[in-house]
């Protein structure tokens, strides 16, 4: 028998790790800074140190981030990390529906990252362990996007099955058939849309 | 099985893999265009009638009634964001206080169909029930239409 069972956020993270604690204790002053933070990230990056300190979120408000581990430093002295924003590439990547781009601390964080932003959004991740791709599933509306911006559309289904009817542009190489000499046909440089009947 | 395939595309060296897990299905009862054999079966999509009236939730009854003296049908839909399916405002409803809005007197969550529904067995389903129309939206609850009865019966002859 498996000793598989569900677990609490708090118990994955840790009570350290749990951000409503981290957060409800914030001096107002970092409190808003945090929020800001968050913000520009939204927008495209985090804000410089000159601009807060103009704006008068100096250095007592970024040291409680810090060291409530809201935020990370970079080695300029600037907001590298403010959970789930990152500046820096991580293996989390997610993306939005308007086609903006930002990288996740987390697996955890990019699941919360699109209610975060109130947008749909997809996460492009890599196992951390073996860095091995990740498949996302897609709905139809990002199938056709992904289909007009070049990716490849392969129906799995069996022959008689495409030939009646199928997806406009689909090409067929049945489940059966699918190896390497059937996917040379496919450009491996280019994404992969693969469909069936319904997922099972 | 379109699980089974992307896996094995990963093993194969594909590094940018989708699963499109609805599938075939999805695409159909979206009534999106596909490819293939002609003639394909008939498909309730093939028949779908847009001249149905329809309302929003704040609309006041004395509003939409005029659009539904208008139409074919005694009754009108109510939609929400997006021109998905909430309600329906029957007849009984249209003639009571005009001043009442769509969402106070509608009929919340009426049953609908699927587009790549067949045509011969919606009707069937409608004359067991004594209906006379179906109401047809996609799996999202967008509304894209209403169906006849007569002219399903008209397809299967």
């Amino acid at each position: 028998m498996s000793d598989l069972r569900t677990a609490t956020i708090t118990e994955i993270l840790g009570d350290d790790r749990w951000a409503a604690d981290r957060v409800c204790g914030l001096d107002p002053n970092a409190r808003r800074l945090y929020a800001l933070i968050l913000y520009r990230f939204t927008e495209g990056g985090p804000p410089d140190r000159d601009e807060l300190s103009r704006l008068g979120l100096g250095d007592d408000a970024i040291s409680e981030l810090v060291e409530r581990d809201l935020a990370q430093l970079g080695p300029d002295g600037q907001v590298a990390v403010a959970y789930p924003f990152s500046t820096m590439p991580t293996p989390h990547q997610v993306r939005t529906q308007h086609g903006q781009s930002y990288w996740a601390m987390c697996a955890i964080d990019a699941l919360g990252m699109p209610y975060l932003i109130h947008q749909a959004a997809e996460i492009r991740a890599r196992e951390p362990g073996s860095d091995r791709a990740i498949t996302i599933a897609i709905d139809a509306h990002r199938l056709r996007e992904l289909v007009a911006s070049g990716a490849q559309l392969v129906e799995v289904l069996p022959e008689d099955e495409y030939r009646e009817e199928h997806l406009p542009g689909a090409i067929n190489i049945p489940l059966k058939e699918l190896d390497a000499t059937t996917a040379q046909q496919l450009d491996q440089a280019r994404a992969v849309v693969v469909y069936c009947w319904d997922g099972l | 099985m379109s699980p089974r395939a992307a896996c094995r595309l990963e093993a194969l060296g594909f590094t940018e893999i989708y699963d499109y897990v609805t599938g075939k299905a999805d695409w159909l009862a979206r009534a999106l265009p596909t490819e293939g054999a002609e003639p394909r079966p008939p498909r309730v999509a093939d028949l779908l009638r847009d001249d149905v009236a329809t309302a929003n939730l704040p609309e006041r009854v004395a509003d939409v009634r005029p659009r539904v003296d208008e139409s074919p049908y005694g009754f009108a839909l109510v939609t929400g964001r997006g021109g998905v399916l909430l309600g329906r405002l029957r007849r009984a409803a249209l003639e009571g206080d005009p001043a009442a809005t769509a969402e106070q007197v509608m009929e919340p969550g009426p049953s609908t169909i699927r587009p790549d529904t067949a045509p011969a067995a919606l009707a069937r389903r409608l004359g067991e029930r004594e209906l006379t129309t179906a109401v047809v939206t996609d799996p999202d609850g967008i509304l894209l239409g209403i169906v006849r009865l007569v002219d399903l019966d008209d397809c299967e002859s």
